[in-house]
């Protein structure tokens, strides 16, 4: 990499761009912009790796945003954040291609967990080019790059991290489940993933429902989460309460 | 409006009192009348029978001042106006007034024309025939009578005149009576009838006009003025009419319709309340949230950077733990302003009821509070979310929980059964049944004056620990079911939810036991 990765914050709230400039400007360098349109001369002129936008700007929406860079430069890593965080943004964000969602108001660790991954997100800007096929799983559902949906046979769904997000965290440490009988909703927590860099990564759930068990084998060996075999990857198994409903929101491998 | 229904009644009784007592009145008159025509007539007919027997010696000898001394003795009787007697060509013969005797009578006056309708002579005719009634040229009503003399061996062999001996009719005896004592009594017997029949009409409309009143227009005006506050704003207001008739029933089931109608109002106002707080927590939630990342970006950052300055440390500690805690609260209420009960099914409440016991039975233990289930059996399914009635009740038995002195602990009951006639709907009987659920705690209770208010938003005794949402969100999700949430509570005593939910229908159970999606 020649030199640091450019980032371009977009938010109409003055503070934000500050606090982002604050805490990001040590190891990136932070572009920002109050409005839509600022945003999108900075992307053409400036070609920034990452962007972090907020959903409700001035003029055009993030989600145009996000669609309108993304169609000029498909290998755009952006965050959408928003203080109006309902689960639907959420997964409204992550189905048009988003990397992350960061629901506001967030930490300074959220932020720097979520900037971490898309930095290495794009690092590893070739395979993630293959967005959304590639490494996952055939009849697998996705949600954006994160996480996947596989209904079984009985009825339950069971619930995992992608590949491709796997490979933007470091050595994982300590993976928190949801506890059994706990309610996931879809674009709710669905893990909260502690890393050896000392970051904490809230991955988003691909669907509502209901939690039946967790893979009791992360508590112990956090780092089989990445185990393709004995299908050690999956987190939980649930019995989901709108399969019909939120799978549409989902992308099929 | 009640005076002219009032009005209306009277006008129509009267009328129908007018018409059948008027017809009596008229019935009875005129049997009267005949009663005393037929009176007379027979008296007249006795009287002329008796002229007849008394003068025939006369005729037989044929000495007419012994039949004319008959007659005027007879006729000087009150009463009697006239006797006559004609000769068969109409000429008088005799009289009691002497100034008649020897004119003509014209046959077609009245006093013969019942015989002689036609020129031939009728030579027997009955009584009713015979009498006639006419006013004379004084204007005096008068009842006649004709009896006819006939031939008899006597008369054509007698040698004192011929009479001839085919002649049927010798002469006719006329008697003429003055009606005037007859109808002086039939217009005092009109008059006392009419007076009657006046008093009768009146007394008839007006013991109606009372009864209507009595009966049907109080207990209406009692009604209508309670309508009229009802629809000045007071739903509390109950109609008392205690009779067991039409409008005594009228007057039950406007207070039945008041109370539903002052129940669906409480419910629409909550409702309210909750959908407007539920916007403004939307659009709060998104002003605030923006401020609110500011502060926590800043204090977090500051945090990472406070190294190992401990009182720094510490206070940043505060503030981001603060800002999180502001976080949670704006999250509740965004979660809260999009309660929705999205999935409904025919599930079974008691599957139900052991997830959401699953989930709040560590926390309970550690309270020392036990939960003692009580659920029947064979229960229909209900149709419900299940993933949102599970909600309701974790919220119940976690509100339950903390009802329980903090040391001594307690125990909460859930009991589920079937109630026959729940009030949710007003179908069928089948459609009336609902499970019932009743979440009982042994705790502190609620205080009466809290007890109105524990299902509004932003309503909390819990303090800090609690966001005063929890018991908004279970009555919204049981309202979005269509069921009912009621509460009773003792101070001291305990506090005991009881939910009332419908079952599900035919058909969804059905899909229920199809192949899973």
């Amino acid at each position: 990499m020649t030199g640091p990765l450019k980032v371009l914050v977009v938010d109409d709230e003055q503070v934000i761009l500050d606090s982002a400039r604050k805490i990001l400007g040590a190891d990136l360098q932070v572009l920002t912009a109050p409005d839509a349109e600022t945003a999108s001369r900075i992307l053409s002129s400036e070609a920034p790796d990452i962007v972090i936008s907020d959903l409700v700007l001035p003029g055009a929406s993030g989600m145009k945003l996000l669609e309108t860079s993304l169609e000029h430069d498909p290998g755009l890593v952006i965050i959408l954040t928003t203080g109006f965080s309902t689960v639907e943004n959420a997964v409204a964000a992550l189905k048009h291609g988003a990397f992350d969602f960061l629901p506001k108001p967030f930490t300074c660790d959220e932020l720097l967990s979520s900037v971490a991954r898309a930095c290495r997100a794009v690092e590893l800007r070739l395979t993630l080019g293959a967005r959304g096929s590639g490494a996952a799983r055939r009849g697998d559902f996705n949600l954006g790059i994160q996480t996947w949906a596989r209904p079984e046979r009985d009825g339950t769904v069971l619930l995992g991290v992608t590949e491709l997000e796997l490979q933007t965290l470091d050595r994982i440490e300590r993976v928190e489940l949801p506890e059994t009988g706990a309610e996931l909703r879809q674009g709710g927590r669905l893990v909260s993933v502690l890393t050896a860099d000392g970051l904490a990564h809230s991955l988003w759930s691909p669907l509502s429902g209901r939690v039946l068990s967790g893979n009791d084998l992360l508590r112990d060996q956090p780092e089989s989460l990445r185990d393709a075999r004995n299908g050690a990857r999956w987190v939980v198994r649930i019995r989901p309460t709108d399969l019909d409903g939120e799978l549409p929101n989902l992308v099929e491998s | 409006m009640t005076s002219k229904i009032s009005h209306k009644l009277i006008v129509g009784v009267a009328g129908v009192a007018i018409v059948i007592i008027g017809v009596f009145a008229w019935v009875i008159l005129d049997s009267q009348q005949r009663l005393l025509l037929g009176d007379l007539e027979r008296s007249a007919n006795q009287l002329s029978a008796t002229i007849k027997s008394s003068t025939r010696e006369g005729m037989m000898l044929n000495r007419p001042e012994a039949v004319q001394a008959i007659i005027s003795t007879i006729g000087a009787q009150e009463g009697i106006e006239k006797v006559r007697i004609f000769n068969k060509e109409g000429r008088i013969i005799l009289s009691t007034d002497p100034k008649d005797a020897g004119k003509m009578v014209d046959k077609r006056t009245e006093a013969c024309y019942m015989c002689h309708t036609a020129d031939q002579p009728l030579e027997r005719v009955p009584v009713s025939q015979r009498v006639r009634t006419f006013k004379t040229s004084a204007g005096v009503s008068t009842f006649g009578i004709i009896d006819p003399i006939y031939n008899e061996r006597g008369c054509w062999q007698s040698s004192c005149h011929a009479h001839p001996k085919n002649q049927t009719v010798l002469g006719v005896l006329d008697i003429t009576m003055s009606m005037a004592d007859v109808e002086r009594a039939a217009r005092d017997g009109r008059a006392r009838l009419l007076t009657f029949a006046l008093i009768a009409i009146a007394a008839t409309s007006l013991m109606i006009y009372w009864l209507v009143g009595r009966i049907v227009l109080q207990p209406v005006r009692r009604i209508a003025a309670v309508t009229r506050k009802v629809a000045d704003g007071d739903l509390s207001q109950k109609v008392d009419v205690k009779t067991r008739d039409e409008i005594g029933k009228l007057g039950d089931s406007f207070n039945d319709m008041m109370q539903k109608l002052a129940d669906a109002q409480r419910q629409l106002l909550q409702a309210n309340k909750l959908a407007s707080v539920g916007r403004l927590a939307a659009g709060v939630a998104h002003e605030i949230n923006n401020p609110l990342t500011g502060v926590l970006t800043y204090s977090s950052f500051l945090l990472k950077r406070a190294g190992k300055d401990s009182e720094l440390k510490e206070d940043l500690e505060v503030i981001v733990r603060e800002t999180k805690r502001c976080r949670e609260i704006v999250k509740g209420l965004l979660d809260f302003s999009r309660q929705s009960v999205s999935e409904r099914r025919a599930v079974p409440i008691n599957d139900i009821v052991h997830d959401a016991c699953r989930i709040v039975k560590n926390p309970l233990s550690m309270q020392k509070t036990s939960l003692v289930l009580n659920l029947g059996e064979n229960l229909p399914l209900i149709h419900a979310d299940a993933s949102r009635m599970q909600q309701v009740l974790v919220n119940l038995l976690v509100n339950a929980g903390d009802a329980m002195p903090e040391e001594a602990g307690g125990t909460i009951t859930v009991t589920t059964d079937l109630v026959d006639n729940a009030g949710l709907g007003t179908g069928p009987e089948e459609q009336r049944k609902a499970v019932r659920i009743r979440v009982s705690d042994t705790g502190s209770g609620i205080e009466a004056k809290d007890i109105d208010k524990i299902f509004e938003p932003f309503f909390s005794t819990k303090g800090t620990r609690g966001n005063g949402l929890g018991l908004a969100i279970v009555w919204g999700i049981i309202e979005g079911h269509g069921g009912r949430l009621t509460v009773q509570s003792e101070v001291g005593k305990g506090t005991t939810f009881t939910i009332l939910v419908p079952l599900a229908h035919p058909a969804a159970i059905e899909s229920r036991n199809g192949p899973l999606p």
